[in-house]
């Protein structure tokens, strides 16, 4: 099995917007280019590890039903997003209503270069995943994209059709409570150790 | 606007873990998912509910398409609430204006103690029933028991049973006028002077009972010293 992993630090967050595409993208190809980025984005949105495949599945399902990517207002990356969101939304519904009680699996690939590391970025992720629970669904999409991914408030803007001053501001917002939030689990987290000693 | 990761002001051990928080979340065997997709479009299934419903939904993930329901909601609500304080205030609305106008009207009998202290003295009232203070309909009714209010006064010293009839008419008339607390003092002085002491003290006593700071209180209590 390829090991088709990024390894933590090596690629910084890109702050050059993504040209967006002229040609219309098959869901394949879409895949191919973009699975990593929907896989974090979706981790970021709090869907479960046990969920994890099925809603990466369902995404490039509904691109690939829709008839792929065709150019318009928002970047490939961007409408790979928006497609994220309302499924991530929609398993959630579903969820409420059959609700799965222990993730099956953790969908981590291996890391065995660096076992250390692996686990160190995966504490990381837990803390920014809880952090990010504490911020509204728009909020948290916004946030994620700027900050995690590197989109660029223009290509947001085109992804909800706004002005990108909008964008700014809910932005703003966001990383005001994600700071407050973050604060709160690192002092949990720090409590807990001390209590567990 | 700048990315914060290099906001100096960002503390490190977030910075660090928004990075780590990156790299993690993108470690995933995406080749081991791609025949499972692969087959899933080959197979041209119909999509799940939840899922039919995200692939029919509009092309742009739009601020309306978000909040379309909550708004929708909002405004359902806020032109219900409006069109619920319209209606409560629509038949109040004429009320308060004859409350700056001064008075009540006959047809809708306000409530006296809106309109008038209940145990302010007469001349209050008197002033208050002035041509300019009653113009409109409204204080025709007004005006009107204030004139009952005149001849039961007149009667009361020399034709009691003519005074209990009038006090009665009146009483039935304006139910919530304005000169209910003095109809029922004034009540009690005619049972009084027609003899019929037993109705009176109980009628004197259920004054008390209702209006206890009346100015009428003390000729009200003298039926039941005598």
């Amino acid at each position: 099995m390829a090991d088709s992993t990024v390894r933590s630090g090596a690629t910084p967050v890109p702050s050059v917007p993504q040209p967006i595409a002229s040609q219309p993208i098959a869901s394949e190809v879409l895949f191919r280019d973009h699975a990593h980025f929907v896989v974090s984005f979706l981790r970021h949105m709090g869907v479960a590890e046990a969920d994890l495949d099925d809603a990466l599945q369902d995404v490039f399902l509904v691109a690939h039903r829709k008839g792929g990517y065709r150019p318009g207002a928002a970047a490939p990356r961007t409408w790979l997003a928006s497609l994220s969101i309302r499924v991530a939304s929609a398993r959630r519904r579903a969820k409420r209503r059959r609700p799965v009680s222990a993730p099956l699996h953790e969908g981590f690939a291996d890391d065995r270069s660096d076992p250390a590391r692996h686990v160190d970025d995966r504490q990381a992720l837990k803390r920014v995943q809880a952090a990010l629970g504490h911020l509204s669904d728009n909020h948290r999409a916004v946030f994620i994209l700027h900050e995690i991914e590197g989109v660029s408030g223009h290509e947001l803007a085109g992804m909800w059709d706004v002005p990108v001053g909008t964008i700014y501001t809910r932005l703003h917002h966001a990383r005001k409570r994600f700071k407050k939030a973050y604060r709160a689990v690192c002092n949990r987290q720090t409590l807990s150790n001390v209590g567990g000693r | 606007m700048k990315p914060w990761l290099d906001d100096p002001e960002v503390p490190p051990e977030m910075r660090l873990d928004l990075l780590a928080s990156r790299a993690a979340a993108r470690r995933y065997d995406v080749e081991a998912q791609e025949p499972r997709l692969l087959a899933a479009c080959a197979e041209e299934a119909p999509l799940p509910p939840h899922l039919d419903e995200v692939a029919r939904g509009p092309e742009l993930l739009t601020w309306p398409s978000l909040y379309g329901w909550k708004l929708g909601a909002t405004l359902l609500f806020g032109c219900v609430a409006t069109g619920l304080f319209t209606w409560s205030l629509w038949p109040t609305s004429p009320g308060t204006s004859s409350h700056a106008s001064g008075g009540p009207s006959q047809g809708e009998h306000v409530d006296s103690a809106a309109v008038h202290p209940r145990n302010a003295p007469p001349a209050e009232k008197g002033a208050q029933a002035g041509p300019s203070a009653f113009g409109s309909s409204q204080g025709e009714g007004a005006r009107a028991e204030i004139e009952q209010m005149v001849r039961i006064r007149a009667l009361l010293a020399t034709d009691p049973r003519a005074a209990h009839t009038l006090i009665l008419r009146s009483q039935a008339q304006f139910p919530r006028g304005v000169f209910v607390e003095e109809r029922l003092a004034f009540l009690v002085q005619t049972f009084a002077a027609r003899g019929q002491h037993e109705q009176a003290r109980a009628r004197a006593r259920a004054f008390v009972a209702r209006y206890p700071h009346s100015a009428m209180r003390d000729s009200v209590e003298s039926v039941l010293r005598d």
